[in-house]
């Protein structure tokens, strides 16, 4: 079952470990350097690099066994007795996330290929997602949480860069800089919590981590899991640092695919499942990160429900999804929430795939009220849309059925944990989670199917000569339909137990859990409530079209509320950016002008210079006058040693 | 009274000294400034010669041989320098060369 048995790697298992990272790193320098030569090369340099780290995961993987694999370049840097390699580490959960990196990774570089072709700017940024590539690997393959934080670090500075990718205009540079901002909030909470790891333990090694936490007070591992979950909030997008992904949509739609949807944020899912011991014993912080993860799938769904742009649905459905996998994190099931972020990376990478797909036959145009009716002129974006929107609304039999529906049962059930406070009589504060979950599912299968008939069915209404994309952006979407069906039907119960043998402190006994007789009742309900969400959708969006202005018009307020999405950025700009705007405006004018510039540095100008002015009138230019002044210097220092001498102090 | 013969080899090298420093700061003849301190320069060799043959030791000898080296070298550099002033400013007296008075 768990072993931590290394299977001894032989030399060549070692090297081609770190070709995993280092392939697509090769590439992005390639790319970069040859630039503008190879505009049209770009592009599939960029993907045979890719791919061909995806090649040698597959390899490992399917050498790999019960065991792990691990290969050091060198010992990085050593303080005392505090010391850090860089290594990398292949277990079954990095094995799993790496698939998902490099694999979605490479269809998405194909597809990017489609989507830029028109870009004059094509090399720089199949380097930049190289590059991401890179970063997101050495996070997920780090044999330590410093390591991981380089890569941690690497990716939002991949993110910045491509969400600003167009950075001639204002607002991507601006959704940019925002995104690294926010980042940077959760980034504080990660440093401190390293801080407090290394102060207790001096190493941040995992495995040397796995046996001294175990020494470790409740009280500190509450402490330093909950300022790790900070940084997490941060990278994946949780409430209250969620603010930056729907922002992020002004990145290339690749971008948003694989940064912003498939990989980069569910690092923070990673990397809790990766600290699993750690968290294991922190059950404060679990309620609390199942809370966090709840109201934030609910908020983002609510918002997704009266959206317009089709990015910014599908970036409102991340961050909902996102609130999912974090559920189940609290919960204590890891490698469920590992789990979603599998079934999620196919669907929703293909969602916005198919988004992307769209937005280029509509020359550009994001707003679906000027789609429809595009199924018969883009079949295959159509039914891969189709798929991926029935996975994500959990559409009985679909991989996003049962990672989802996994979820809502462990939190349902959720025996063991700390949540289980009594919120009002009987009820606990895991239905409480539960039932929101659930009005999220119905909320995710109903905007999710709005987007699909908004976009796809009744007549058109642009102005644009829609038509279907060429094969390389087709290619990808039908390689991503096909797990975003069948993998979760196929390998989810396989692969929760390929987790379970490394994320071993999942509390929960799977086998057990189904077992209960509830646990299929719970199903029935899930699959009613999909089933519900998207008939709902179908019927208004397709039969009675004046029903949903109908119903915004007689609740106005609320829905002004959810298009304004709750106003929370307005929020944040009143309660923090305007406020510290204010304090900047005061340091500016007095530490900076007052203090800094007029007394600190034209003030020892002027001292200096006042000085000179009287230092100046000794410098006469007459070589009798400093002889003479020399000599008597001398004459006098002479003098006072002899009297030194002659009269002893 | 013992006739002590150091005693006036260092009164003299003592007036030279001063002749020295003398002519250094009253001059205003470049040429003339180079050779007081020439003039300095051997009064302190008069003065370790005196004393090392009072000691009866060989440093005094030693240090004159170097500071007479040194001395050759300085005189030909400061001739030199001088040369080149007179080029410049077609004068060799202190006061005409004072371009960096402050």
């Amino acid at each position: 079952m768990f072993s931590l048995a290394h299977t001894n790697p032989t030399p060549t298992v070692n090297q081609l470990l770190l070709l995993v990272p280092l392939l697509p790193l090769l590439g992005s320098a390639v790319v970069y350097l040859l630039g503008s030569k190879a505009h049209a090369l770009a592009g599939w340099l960029a993907v045979l690099f890719s791919a061909a780290s995806f090649a040698v995961v597959l390899q490992l993987f399917l050498g790999l066994g019960d065991g792990v694999y691990a290969a050091e370049l060198w010992k990085w840097f050593a303080v005392g007795d505090f010391s850090v390699s860089l290594a990398f580490r292949f277990d079954h959960l990095a094995a799993v996330m790496c698939l998902v990196v490099t694999g979605v990774g490479s269809l998405i570089h194909l597809y990017a290929i489609g989507y830029m072709h028109e870009d004059s700017n094509r090399p720089r940024f199949f380097s930049y997602l190289n590059l991401f590539l890179f970063s997101m690997l050495l996070l997920v393959l780090g044999d330590n949480l410093l390591l991981m934080f380089v890569g941690w670090e690497g990716v939002g500075l991949c993110s910045y860069l491509l969400i600003g990718f167009w950075f001639k205009e204002m607002p991507n540079a601006q959704a940019g800089q925002k995104a690294f901002v926010v980042n940077r909030i959760g980034d504080a909470g990660f440093l401190l919590g390293m801080f407090c790891i290394i102060l207790l333990s001096g190493t941040v090694n995992f495995e040397e981590l796995r046996s001294a936490s175990a020494g470790w007070s409740t009280y500190w591992k509450e402490i330093i899991a909950g300022l790790l979950f900070i940084g997490a909030i941060g990278k994946s997008a949780q409430i209250p640092l969620f603010v930056w992904l729907p922002d992020a949509m002004a990145g290339p739609t690749p971008v948003s695919a694989l940064i912003h949807a498939a990989t980069m944020v569910t690092a923070g899912v990673y990397m809790i499942a990766r600290l699993s011991f750690l968290y294991e014993g922190a059950p404060m912080v679990l309620m609390i990160i199942t809370v966090v993860g709840t109201v934030t799938a609910f908020v983002a769904a609510t918002i997704a429900i009266v959206q317009n742009d089709i990015k910014k649905v599908l970036a409102y459905s991340t961050v909902s999804q996102l609130g999912y996998m974090f559920m189940a994190l609290g919960a204590g099931a890891f490698s469920n929430g590992i789990y979603h972020v599998v079934t999620h990376a196919f669907f929703k990478a293909c969602l916005f795939m198919g988004a992307g797909s769209v937005i280029m036959a509509c020359h550009h145009e994001q707003d679906m009220r000027h789609y429809g009716g595009l199924w018969k002129k883009m079949p295959f974006t159509f039914v891969t849309y189709l798929v991926a929107t029935l996975a994500i609304a959990g559409f009985p039999f679909l991989s996003g059925f049962f990672s989802k529906d996994q979820i809502l049962w462990t939190v349902f059930s959720n025996q063991g944990m700390p949540a289980n406070i009594h919120v009002w009589g009987a009820v606990r504060l895991s239905h409480v989670c539960w039932g929101l979950g659930l009005v999220t599912a119905l909320m995710t299968a109903f905007y999710m199917t709005r987007s699909l008939a908004m976009t796809f069915f009744g007549s058109y209404r642009g102005h644009a000569h829609p038509h279907e994309s060429p094969w390389v952006v087709t290619l990808p979407l039908v390689l991503l339909a096909i797990p975003s069906a069948a993998f979760g039907y196929l390998y989810g119960e396989s692969l929760l137990h390929y987790l379970g043998a490394w994320t071993r402190p999942d509390m929960l006994d799977h086998d057990a859990l189904h077992a209960n007789p509830l646990y299929h009742s719970l199903e029935l309900i899930s699959i009613g409530v999909a089933l519900g969400g998207i008939a709902l959708s179908l019927l208004f969006y397709t039969q009675l079209t004046g029903m949903p202005a109908r119903i915004s018009a007689r609740l106005p307020n609320i829905h002004r509320f959810l298009e304004h999405k709750w106003w929370v950025d307005e929020l944040y700009d009143a309660l923090i950016i305007r406020p510290l705007r204010k304090v900047s405006d005061v340091l500016f004018a007095v530490v900076d002008r007052l203090l800094i510039d007029d007394a600190l540095v034209n003030g020892s100008a002027l001292f200096v210079e006042a000085n000179g002015e009287v230092a100046r009138k000794m410098q006469t230019g007459q070589i009798r006058l400093y002889s003479t002044l020399m000599f008597l210097g001398v004459f006098f220092m002479i003098v006072f040693y002899l009297l030194l001498r002659l009269v002893p102090l | 009274m013992e006739f002590d013969i150091t005693s006036f080899y260092l009164t003299l090298s003592a007036i030279l000294f001063c002749m020295g420093i003398l002519g250094v700061m009253i001059r205003r003849n470049t040429l003339v400034i180079l050779m007081c301190i020439e003039l300095m320069l051997n009064a302190v060799n008069l003065a370790l010669v005196g004393l090392a043959q009072h000691f009866g030791t060989l440093d005094g000898h030693v240090y004159v041989f170097f500071i007479m080296t040194v001395a050759a070298a300085e005189a030909a550099v400061g001739l030199a320098i001088i040369i080149s002033v007179f080029r410049n400013y077609f004068s060799v007296a202190t006061g005409d060369v004072a371009t960096l008075r402050g």
